[in-house]
């Protein structure tokens, strides 16, 4: 995806909320967890295999990771390419 | 016979029962704080003054679910787990067909509440029969229609289904099994063989394999039970490779793929073993024998058990099968065929007696090992005024199994619905698991020669 324009955390948030958590406060910030608020393995899995499609990106078991699904700015790195 | 009972008269007080990452309870530690918990539950004055009351049972996922959960079976009250991801409607539906007398609320075993229940109408099945089958729980499972059947399993069958599932596990004291797996779809059959055979529970957190790893090597694991995602995510970590000291990885709720055990073996130098974990008769059929050779089987049945293919269908016979669906009443004599269970899956054997899955009799999606009926997400798809047809069927991938997935013919193809707004539907209706992730338009939808929508 580094040739166009990176996914924004907002971006993601708005992808989370329209999938997995629907009741994400519209507030919702980059850095505010997931798991804190309902994202469960059901809702890890699916999200992968959305965005998998949505990005046409295949998620590495390496970044199958608590840290890279935590919030808005951590996924986004992931689409993006550049998760830590 | 109580289960509850019979666990600790084996138990070893001072072994280890449960870790957590909040809690680490020995077999003592256990039976008291159970105890505890048990007197203070029947002294509440919501708890239900009747013989057998069934009692739903809604908390998360820890230790304190295994202290709750057998508090109740101790009292001989019937034992009916709330998944956490029903939605509002499939909760009062459970709650109806179970005709449940009271649930009991439990973020811990020290703040719960009991909330007691009234219905409008006597309950569906007979309420005599089932209390003379001494059941130990009621496990609700979605039906095609979304209607439950709910699945009956006494004390008795509770005891005979995991001395026969244990037969392969051979989980003994010295185990310590590391447990990542959601505890109102699996406390009545996994976590109480891990108990009644003295093994330790090691509760891992289900999205971070990171603390699963650490839990695992810092107690010392020797089995695990998880699903192809579990694996897969384990075999990302750079410390993979400590997972190679387990005895046995057993992978359960839905297909194990090639890729995923190659992957798993390539970081940890072990195999994982595949079982068929069913509902209705506990674990019969367990990959102890070519997990290595063969790892997409299932394998061959335990000694207890025998098996038969009937026009692909697999049959099953052995100890553990359920004692009755509830709604409509059904005593298991009269569900069996001379004595046979028909599982519902289409199988094959090989040359060596090992099975495979090959698919489903009827129509069912299976989403990380819950079951997904397409036929009540068509139907709730159907109920927007802008969807003319719906078809859902299942998408897969290789380490995640599979995700419903909508196809819509709108009513007016210029102005189709929008996906979210699909979504936002299903979401109120239906489980989380159940909502289809993708959503295509279109023309039309394959239909069979009897004009029936073709799902393959």
């Amino acid at each position: 995806m580094s040739a166009t324009a990176d996914i924004s955390p907002n971006t993601i948030i708005e992808l989370v909320r329209e999938t997995v958590l629907p009741d994400l406060p519209a507030d919702f910030g980059a850095e505010a967890d997931f798991f804190e608020s309902g994202l469960d393995s059901m809702g890890v899995m699916q999200l992968v295999m959305f965005l998998e499609e949505r990005f046409s990106k295949k998620v590495e078991p390496t970044e199958l990771s608590r840290a890279n699904f935590r919030n808005g700015s951590t996924l986004a790195a992931l689409v993006n390419g550049k998760a830590a | 016979m109580n289960i509850v009972e019979l666990i600790f008269q084996r138990a070893t007080a001072a072994a280890n029962a449960v870790i957590s990452t909040e809690l680490r309870l020995t077999f003592g530690e256990l039976e008291s704080r159970m105890n505890t918990f048990a007197a203070r539950m029947s002294a509440d004055s919501a708890w239900p003054k009747k013989n057998r009351p069934r009692i739903g049972l809604d908390a998360p996922s820890g230790a304190d679910y295994i202290v709750v959960a057998l508090s109740i079976l101790k009292q001989d009250a019937c034992f009916v787990p709330i998944p956490a991801e029903l939605t509002a409607d499939e909760r009062a539906q459970l709650t109806k067909s179970t005709a449940l007398d009271a649930i009991v609320f439990a973020k811990s075993a020290e703040d719960f509440r009991i909330e007691p229940v009234t219905h409008d109408s006597p309950p569906a099945f007979d309420e005599a029969a089932l209390e003379a089958l001494n059941p130990a729980f009621i496990r609700f499972s979605s039906g095609t229609t979304g209607a439950s059947k709910g699945i009956v399993i006494s004390h008795e069958t509770l005891l005979a289904r995991i001395t026969a599932a244990n037969e392969g596990l051979r989980i003994g004291a010295q185990d310590r099994v590391l447990w990542v797996l959601p505890m109102a779809h699996h406390f009545a059959v996994s976590i109480v063989l891990y108990l009644y055979h003295g093994a330790t529970t090691i509760l891992a957190p289900a999205s971070d394999p990171k603390v699963m790893i650490e839990m695992a090597r810092e107690h010392g694991a020797t089995v695990m039970y998880g699903s192809p995602y579990h694996y897969t995510m384990l075999s990302g970590q750079p410390d993979a490779s400590a997972l190679g000291s387990l005895r046995l990885a057993v992978s359960t709720a839905f297909a194990l793929t090639m890729e995923v055990a190659e992957l798993f073996a390539d970081k940890t130098g072990l195999y994982l073993t595949q079982g068929m974990g069913i509902i209705e008769a506990g674990l019969p059929i367990l990959n102890l024998e070519h997990a290595e050779d063969k790892p997409t089987s299932i394998g061959q049945p335990l000694k207890a058990f025998q098996i038969r293919l009937d026009d692909g269908e697999l049959l099953l016979r052995g100890p553990g099968v359920f004692d009755a669906y509830l709604t409509p009443w059904q005593p298991r004599e009269t569900v069996l065929r001379n004595g046979w269970f028909a599982t519902g899956d289409i199988a094959e054997m090989d040359e060596d007696g090992c099975l495979y899955l090959r698919g489903r009799v009827r129509s069912v999606i299976n989403v990380g090992g819950l079951k997904c009926f397409p036929e009540e997400v068509e139907a709730v798809l159907c109920t927007h005024p802008e969807v003319k047809a719906a078809r859902v069927t299942a998408k897969t991938h290789p380490a995640l199994g599979a995700m419903p997935s909508a196809e819509i013919i709108p009513q007016n193809a210029a102005s189709p619905p929008t996906a979210l707004e699909l979504r936002k539907l299903c979401q109120g209706r239906l489980s989380a698991y159940k909502v289809p992730l993708f959503y295509t338009f279109v023309s039309e939808l394959p239909l069979t020669a009897s004009g029936k929508l073709r799902r393959y």
